[in-house]
């Protein structure tokens, strides 16, 4: 018996040892036009906003060497669940039509306590999580507006911009997909946008998604409301999915979404 | 002694079986020989959830301005279609597509014109309801509005429990879709003149109507390879299938340019797969009731059934000038059953009598079909 616990406290102590102190961390989003803020109600950069809510997963911080280390997301219901989070920037009004009065621009997680030069996270739901049955979806996965019924997955993306018949707007999702919902084979056009910004201090910058750089392709001036859902004959997609770092052929990521970037938090 | 034990127990055994038999076992409306369909294993049907399936088929409330219903483009007297071309949503908006029959849809192996994702109502029923492009009842962002109905009004408070006695908190958007799923599941059809004739009534058919069976089963004339089956259409499945037909197919329809094209909103299987091969390809629909579910194709393009056989006559359609011209014989992705034929006006009329002898009058009569918010005679 006293042999057990002279071996067990040693271990104990070992285990808590090696199970470094961890870190609380949270990373904020903004939508920008341009250098401006964008928001649903003011046209001051040209444009209104029209939609912005996307999901993020596998979230990780960079260490001084490169090395990625996972941050652990908190389940913080209804924006975060362990594995994926909605961050959404439109509140409803205005130009953000069938949007949703709450906005959500943060992510929480820990990390272990260390220094960080910066951040990578995916745009998207995990793809164990993406064609599973929505009925029984747990948040933030439960929103009609972001599941794509017809695609039998979630719209990772859905962004937009809007001055009376000018305008564009994007779903962004998986496509050519097979099986059946519920049952999903898997996709072969992923079209997961992976971020990478370094260097980046949560404490000091904030994440921010450039609508002007995601829409730069497009002819907004052209008295239309176009758009890109994902559609094979799309040509709106090409240069969309470009600014997020996704080759349109393949629907896999060749670089970091320019359309993302940073800013000083104000 | 022990003999009567033994037949004692085995009575005893039935007695308890009885008892424990499901008292809510739905009864499917449903003749020998047809099998009845394959029902997805979490939400079995039971009278009650096919009762309150019918209220909220029938409720414009789920729409987002109370101006439609799910029986607004899938009506009775239309064979569950509304006989427009293309279907028009609760803001106008019009629809590429027409709304396809719902009878017997519960042996639909695949829902919609052209999706090969979706089988199973529950899941279909989302993209009229929060589908935005295009906008059909347009609720998208607005499932809050429908779970509150169903907690407020009294009706939807006494059947959702009722339906779903074993959920805490059944006012969700999963228990209003499975009893929407459930009554349109209900709407099975087996008493056309042409059932009535395979089970025995040889006058249910008239001699050119008899003459016009023989020419669809005929190799001549190919319609079976895709509207085969005791549902005639080969995206079919029940209860006992072993196996599941999906047929999606490229009729000919159009050629836009010689390159194959569809309509750039139409593409059919394209859309979801990206690749050139599924171009133009759609279901083919269920020919049951099929004179009453008039325009014809998925864009309502083929305006009677003399155009439909003219159409599979020629082997496609020619569409001379405009933007949409090119000649759909010439279709590279046309399906290999639509080769053409010769038709003689004889034959042709046979034809139209056997596709008239598929109209099953029960189905687009009975009451318990119709809106129960409407009282009968009113």
């Amino acid at each position: 018996m006293q042999l057990q616990i002279r071996l067990i406290i040693p271990l104990l102590l070992l285990a808590t040892a090696c199970q470094p102190p961890s870190q609380p961390v949270e990373i904020e989003f903004a939508v920008r036009y341009g250098a401006a803020a964008i928001n649903c109600t003011s046209y001051d950069g040209e444009f209104a906003l029209s939609d912005l809510r996307l999901y993020v997963a596998d979230v990780h911080f960079l260490t001084l060497t490169g090395e990625a280390v996972p941050m652990q997301m908190l389940s913080r219901p209804p924006w975060q669940s362990g594995q994926v989070a909605l961050i959404d920037l439109e509140d409803g009004e205005g130009e953000c039509q069938n949007g949703s009065l709450q906005v959500n621009a943060l992510i929480n997680g820990v990390v272990p306590v260390g220094e960080y030069l910066g951040v990578e996270f995916t745009i998207g739901v995990p793809e164990s999580l993406n064609h599973a049955d929505p009925l029984r979806a747990q948040p933030p996965l439960t929103h009609t507006a972001m599941h794509w019924h017809w695609r039998s997955g979630y719209k990772f993306i859905r962004a937009g911009i809007r001055n009376s018949d000018d305008g564009i707007w994007l779903h962004l999702g998986s496509t050519r997909c097979e099986g059946v919902i519920g049952n999903l084979q898997g996709c072969a056009g992923s079209n997961r946008p992976q971020v990478r910004i370094t260097p980046f201090d949560f404490r000091t910058e904030l994440i921010t998604f450039d609508l002007k750089v995601l829409f730069a392709s497009a002819d907004l001036f052209d008295g239309q409301i176009a758009s890109c859902e994902m559609g094979p004959l799309d040509t709106a997609c090409d240069g969309i999915l470009d600014s997020l770092g996704l080759d349109p052929g393949s629907g896999n990521s060749f670089s970091s979404a320019a359309a993302f970037g940073k800013a000083a938090k104000q | 002694m022990i003999r009567w034990m033994l037949a004692a127990a085995a009575i005893g055994l039935c007695g308890l079986l009885i008892w424990f038999w499901p008292a809510d076992e739905y009864a499917w409306a449903v003749p020998e020989p047809y099998p009845i369909p394959a029902v997805p294993l979490d939400n079995p049907m039971s009278d009650t959830k096919v009762e309150l399936g019918r209220w909220l088929f029938y409720d414009s409330r789920l729409s987002s301005n109370d101006s439609m219903s799910c029986a607004s483009c899938h009506k009775q007297e239309f064979a569950f279609t509304d006989g427009l071309a293309r279907s028009v949503g609760a803001t106008g908006e019009v629809h590429p597509r027409g709304a396809m029959s719902l009878v017997n849809v519960a042996y639909a192996s695949r829902l919609n014109w052209s999706n090969h994702l979706l089988d199973r109502l529950e899941i279909q029923a989302l993209t009229p309801l929060f589908g935005e492009t295009p906008i059909e009842m347009g609720m998208s962002g607005r499932e809050g509005e429908i779970i509150n109905l169903l907690r407020t009004d009294p009706r939807y408070k006494r059947l959702l429990p009722a339906a779903f006695p074993e959920d805490e908190d059944p006012y969700s958007i999963l228990n209003a879709v499975r009893a929407m799923a459930s009554f349109v599941r209900s709407i099975v059809s087996f008493s056309s003149p042409y059932d009535r004739y395979l089970a025995g009534e040889r006058s249910a058919l008239d001699a050119s109507a008899e003459r016009g069976m023989t020419l669809f089963f005929s190799e001549r004339f190919e319609c079976f390879h895709c509207h085969g089956g005791f549902n005639f259409t080969d995206s079919s499945t029940h209860a006992n299938a072993t196996v599941t037909s999906a047929g999606f197919h490229n009729n000919g329809l159009y050629n836009i340019a010689g390159t194959g094209a569809y309509p750039a909103d139409n593409t059919g299987l394209y859309d979801l797969t990206g690749q050139r091969r599924d171009m133009g390809r759609f279901k083919a629909p269920s020919l049951r009731n099929i004179t009453v579910s008039a325009p014809y194709m998925h864009d309502g393009s083929l305006t009677t059934l003399r155009a439909v056989l003219a159409h599979y006559a020629r082997g496609g359609r020619l569409i001379e000038d405009g933007p949409l011209a090119g000649d759909g014989r010439l279709n590279p992705y046309r399906s290999e059953f639509v080769q053409g034929f010769e038709m003689t006006a004889e034959e042709e009329a046979d034809l139209l009598a056997f596709l008239a002898a598929l109209t099953d009058r029960s189905v687009l009569d009975e009451a318990r079909f119709s809106s129960p918010f409407v009282k009968p005679g009113s």
